[in-house]
């Protein structure tokens, strides 16, 4: 167990060291993205500004963040292969995934977090909002549920190329399509005040984005070689 | 009814005597790089030191890759002190590698040492230390050689393995450690150890190994003791010389230590001498003799080492003849006829 935990330290540690160099060029790359439209909107139509600006965030720019985000963190590797440098000294493979996901899960989160928040600062004009709290979890789970799909998806094909293939997927089929109920993206415009996602309530969403944050990237850690 | 044992290539030239450390059971695999594949391989390598002859394309980067568990093979398993590297966390921990990609965890190389040494257990004070300089600094900032250089001594502070394999280990190796590392080696093998040894020259093999693996696109080919590879690496002087050819090769002719001599005429009066001893010194000292007794003039000398596609074709053990098709018993056990030849037709 304590082996285990060692294991889960290290490929915490190991994601974190990777992330920190050019991870907040991912995170300033998405902002400047959300921004740019925030501003648009604010210019163009100010009463819709903030909904617009947030339906665009949550539906193009945390995708591309928790893809940057996994691609880092896991070296652009095959999932397995991403934590060689730990599994090879006798590490469990397995454990050193569970901090890696981990790492993916709270960075992708925070990054959610501070670029939803300057979003509704900016189309808002200046002052965050009543919904800015809310907002900002929402955005948080969203992003979360992001991640742990992506880094699901690079436990496939080639060097992990299955993330971009996992977020396509969102793309293509996330909205409203029969098959779009275990992707993200319904759910996640249903928190924040679209039409209900297959039928589903608020809380019945937040509950299959909890399940797939939490779901996809433990069933692609405990589905590698140890 | 019992399934039929698969054939291992050469193995039966060197008896394992101990339980086998590694042993490969019809093996194939690639690499992660795909730079070349290895093909239903069967070996078990014991205590020793074994160097496997090959370049990536032959198969010797998917065979370091697959032993130390970076890769599972695609058919056939790969068991190392019993269990598989690829699936086993336990069974890696018994492994300590030097690979030709070196991968350390980012950060500084203090911190990768002492991860890596407490999980296998080793001292990481005594190997920082013989890192010097090294060990402060961050590993981004390392080239590949200074990298190699900090998994080498990783590997070799592990204080137990069950496996030491070094993948090319004198590539990029300081001239003054490269006996040191053959000592540790032994040592280990000694100790109970498999160490095994991926690509490198046939003079580093000859001079390292019990055994001898050869690797020839992606197929083990021969598995002979290293006696067979001392004969066959013994170094050959090349001499150029300017005047005095005939009575040179006259004077070497003469003299004891030299096993085998060519020549050929380089005109006028010159020649191009090639002769070949049981080691360098003595060619050395029989040339120097040869010269003083024939007063031939030379341009120049220098040592060949044997081309690896002349080792393989020593040392490879072709597969057993195929038995010829057999004719068509009768009940009786006795051959029955050929069947008779189509008669021709008729016009």
């Amino acid at each position: 167990m304590r082996a285990r935990l060692v294991a889960a330290r290290a490929g915490f540690g190991l994601a974190w060291a990777r992330l920190r160099p050019r991870g907040l060029f991912v995170l300033a790359l998405g902002l400047a993205a959300a921004l740019v439209v925030a501003v648009i909107e604010r210019a163009t139509a100010p009463t819709s500004a903030p909904d617009r600006s947030l339906a665009f965030a949550s539906g193009f720019v945390l995708p591309l963040v928790a893809l940057g985000v996994v691609s880092l963190a896991t070296g652009a590797e095959e999932l397995g292969a991403s934590v060689w440098c730990l599994s090879r000294h006798g590490l469990s493979r397995r454990a050193s995934l569970l901090g890696v996901g981990l790492a993916v899960v709270a960075a992708t989160a925070l990054a959610a977090l501070v670029v939803v928040e300057v979003t509704l600062a900016v189309a808002h004009g200046g002052s965050p909002g009543a919904d800015a709290l809310t907002s900002g979890w929402i955005a948080a789970l969203g992003a979360a549920a992001y991640g742990s799909l992506a880094l699901a998806g690079a436990r496939l094909l080639r060097r992990g190329r299955g993330r971009y293939v996992v977020v396509l997927l969102d793309l293509l089929l996330g909205g409203g399509h029969v098959w779009g109920l275990p992707w993200p993206r319904a759910h996640l415009a249903s928190l924040l005040g679209g039409p209900a996602a297959h039928g589903l309530s608020q809380a019945e969403s937040s509950l299959v984005l909890g399940a797939v944050a939490l779901g996809t990237g433990l069933v692609a850690t405990v589905v590698t070689r140890d | 009814m019992t399934a039929p044992q698969p054939s291992a290539v050469g193995v039966g030239a060197l008896p394992v005597t101990a339980p086998p450390t590694v042993e490969l059971r019809r093996v194939s695999g690639l690499d992660r790089s795909r730079r070349g594949w290895l093909h239903d391989a069967t070996v078990e390598l014991g205590a020793g030191v074994h160097v496997a002859l090959g370049t990536a394309r032959d198969g010797a980067a998917a065979l370091a890759a697959l032993v130390c568990g970076e890769v599972a093979p695609r058919h056939g398993r790969v068991l190392v002190g019993g269990a598989e590297p690829a699936r086993r966390a336990g069974a890696r921990r018994g492994i300590a590698a030097l690979r030709r990609e070196p991968c350390l965890l980012p950060g500084t190389v203090r911190a990768a040492v002492r991860l890596a040494l407490s999980v296998s257990g080793g001292a990481p004070d005594a190997c920082l230390a013989a890192l010097g300089p090294l060990a402060r600094r961050e590993v981004r900032a390392l080239s590949r050689a200074e990298r190699r250089r900090v998994e080498l001594e990783i590997a070799l502070a592990h204080p137990a393995p069950v496996l030491l394999l070094l993948e090319e280990p004198f590539c990029d190796l300081e001239p003054a450690d490269a006996p040191r590392l053959r000592s540790v080696a032994r040592e280990r093998a000694r100790a109970g150890a498999c160490v095994l040894v991926v690509g490198g020259g046939g003079s580093d093999a000859a001079g390292l190994a019990d055994r001898v693996l050869v690797l020839e696109r992606g197929r083990l080919v021969a598995s002979q003791p290293n006696a067979a590879l001392e004969r066959l690496v013994a170094p050959e002087l090349e001499v150029w010389v300017r005047s005095g050819g005939r009575a040179l090769v006259a004077a070497l002719a003469a003299e004891a230590e030299v096993d085998t001599l060519t020549w050929a005429e380089r005109p006028p009066g010159g020649a191009l001498v090639s002769l070949g001893a049981r080691d360098a010194d003595a060619a050395a000292a029989a040339l120097a003799r040869a010269v003083a007794v024939s007063g031939a003039e030379l341009v120049g000398f220098a040592e060949r080492q044997p081309a690896r596609d002349r080792l393989v074709a020593a040392l490879w053990a072709p597969p057993p003849p195929r038995p010829p098709r057999t004719a068509q018993v009768s009940p009786t056990g006795a051959p029955s006829p050929p069947p008779p030849a189509p008669e021709e037709p008729t016009p």
